[in-house]
């Protein structure tokens, strides 16, 4: 810890100092008593200056919680001889919390027994934070003396974002030979009813159309769809793009990504997570309650690095993107190489989905005329975008954070209607 | 905010404690006092720990000016000033230290009470013990003042070699 003095030394010193002066030269005894608690203030500040040698110790109480949930922060403070202490949290920059909560405690430390500081810090943002930095400031005997030092223990928590229930699923193209929810397009055993075809030998019973039959005076028998489970693919935009607010966009990303993650497992779904931009990483499709941590982990560490590196989609291995896998792009579609990227996954065969996650533009009635005629032809630039994508059986949904995600997926079901994408409507 | 308004209180009760204790004659003490006020006040109200302390000049000021011209020394005078303002002085820090926001326990407050109450009453001793040797003292020398100024000058040397040491 570094030591300084206070500015009750430096006031105290020259007020002696000056103070005793005087009474000695010019023979004024009552000057040097009218300073002579500033004095005594000195004397037994400097007989019982001592650095109290304060340590911390920071411990988190839950470490996974939602946004708008309190986190508390548990501070043990300990000191080798008695200290009034101010100790406030540093957290990192990425972790937003009300002013309130991270105000200095004073608490005086004894040296006999630790102390125990809590503060509680409502978490309003998601994301992976770091709370073990304290700004520690110790008093020493007489506050002639203090010692500061920031210390640092990595206590990192996990902020998830608020849940959305889903009821809409984007139903894939292409499904796996498991069983599961999807309807498959090829006619079997299922729930769902598929057509009817005349009964032949080895048909069951139990499948024959009685009213069809009837209608027509010979045998039918009803046919349905497979159920079946899919891969999905996350695909998750992480590329800075300057001139938009990353923050805003990724949160959109978050949080429909994590909200779709959820339900697609709760359907026995296996999902796994790309994240495509300054850094490529992934996780490997599984079913289950921990992929699901697995992936709201892997979605809350992403990093957003501005990267002008060529990036592209063979460079990942198959388990990461496996064939005939249902891919969900979350992205704001301002990068060409996230774009590309949806192309060359088209183009391999995969079931493509895109979410455009642009948060609602405030553009004033009042903007000036060229800035209304560049955002026309910005408007116009991304409409035709759209259309290519659709074109290349890739269907869009923007989604701006205000409107229910359910709506956005069902715009997707509907332009993605039949096995072919349609324009938007 | 109370802590504040106190200081505050406390810093225009020792100018007027001052002031009324001064002799009629000595007309200069008033607007060394005001000045005291207004300096101590403004450095409150704007929050700087340093310049608050500025106020004590006129407030010594005083003291010079009344010593000259009192008929007759009173030592009990000035060492329940001098007490009452380094109190002022403590109340105004904590005033100003409180309003950047900090959160202050009991414990950390008693602890500082009974810091600011040593020193005062170690003060107030010394001051009852000098007024108490000054009955019986020796009329003042310029021998005994380079002794006085020679052992002041001692301490000083011994505290500051014991905060390098720290």
């Amino acid at each position: 810890m570094r030591r300084s003095a206070t500015d009750r030394l430096i006031v105290s010193v020259l007020l002696s100092l000056a103070g005793a002066v005087i009474a000695v030269l010019v023979g004024m005894p009552e000057v040097a008593l009218f300073v002579a608690p500033w004095l005594v203030l000195c004397a037994l500040g400097i007989m019982h200056e001592r650095d109290p040698n304060v340590q911390v110790q920071i411990a988190v109480v839950q470490d996974r919680l939602m946004v708008g949930d309190v986190v508390e922060v548990q501070v043990t403070v300990t000191a080798e001889s008695n200290a009034v202490v101010a100790v406030a949290p540093q957290p990192s920059k990425s972790f937003v919390t009300s002013t309130e909560a991270i105000r200095p405690v004073v608490d005086l430390v004894s040296a006999r027994r630790p102390t125990d500081i809590t503060f509680e810090m409502p978490a309003q943002e998601w994301g992976t934070h770091d709370l073990g930095a304290m700004d520690v400031e110790s008093s020493h005997a007489y506050g002639l003396f203090r010692s500061r030092a920031v210390m640092r223990q990595r206590r990192a928590i996990r902020v998830h974002p608020t849940p959305r229930q889903l009821k809409e699923l984007i139903a894939p193209w292409l499904v796996r030979r498991v069983s599961g929810t999807h309807r498959s397009r090829e006619s079997a055993q299922g729930i769902e009813y598929a057509d009817i075809r005349q009964f032949a030998a080895g048909d069951s019973v139990r499948d024959i159309n009685w009213r069809a039959s009837a209608r027509t005076g010979d045998l039918w028998v009803s046919q349905r769809h497979l159920d079946r489970a899919t891969d999905v693919i996350l695909l998750v935009d992480s590329f800075v793009e300057s001139g938009h607010d990353v923050r805003q966009i990724f949160g959109l990303i978050v949080d429909a990504s994590i909200a779709i993650a959820e339900s697609h497992l709760a359907v026995t779904d296996r999902v796994g997570l790309v994240e495509f931009g300054g850094v490529v990483r992934w996780v490997s499709p599984a079913t289950g309650r921990v992929q699901l941590q697995r992936l709201t982990d892997a979605i809350l560490a992403t990093g957003l690095y501005a990267n002008a590196a060529d990036k592209e989609l063979p460079i990942l291995p198959a388990r990461a993107l496996p064939p005939r896998s249902f891919i969900i792009a979350f992205t704001p579609l301002l990068d060409d190489r996230f774009v590309e990227a949806i192309f060359t996954a088209r183009g391999r065969g995969h079931d493509v989905a895109v979410i455009e996650c642009v948060p609602t533009d405030d553009q004033s009635v009042d903007a000036p005329y060229a800035q209304s005629v560049a955002r026309s032809f910005w408007d116009a630039e991304r409409s035709m975008l759209r259309d290519r994508m659709a074109e290349q059986g890739v269907a869009v949904a923007g989604w701006d954070g205000d409107e229910n995600l359910d709506v956005v997926l069902g715009q997707l079901m509907r332009r993605r209607h039949g096995g072919r994408v349609r324009g938007r409507s | 905010m109370w802590v504040t308004v106190l200081a505050a209180a406390m810093g225009m009760g020792a100018v007027a404690a001052m002031v009324a204790t001064a002799s009629e004659a000595m007309t200069a003490v008033v607007p060394l006092m005001a000045v005291a006020m207004l300096l101590h006040l403004t450095f409150l109200i704007l929050g700087s720990a340093r310049w608050v302390a500025s106020a004590s000049l006129p407030m010594v000021g005083g003291i010079v000016l009344e010593s000259g011209f009192a008929e007759e020394s009173s030592w009990m005078r000035p060492i329940a000033l001098g007490c009452w303002w380094y109190v002022t002085m403590e109340v105004s820090w904590e005033a100003i230290e409180r309003r950047r926001g900090a959160r202050n326990t009991a414990e950390a407050t008693a602890h500082r009470v009974q810091e600011v109450a040593t020193v005062v009453g170690v003060a107030l001793l010394i001051g009852v013990g000098a007024s108490a040797l000054a009955s019986i003292a020796p009329a003042r020398s310029v021998a005994l003042q380079a002794v006085v100024l020679g052992g002041l000058l001692t301490a000083f040397v011994a505290m500051i070699r014991q905060v390098t040491a720290n």
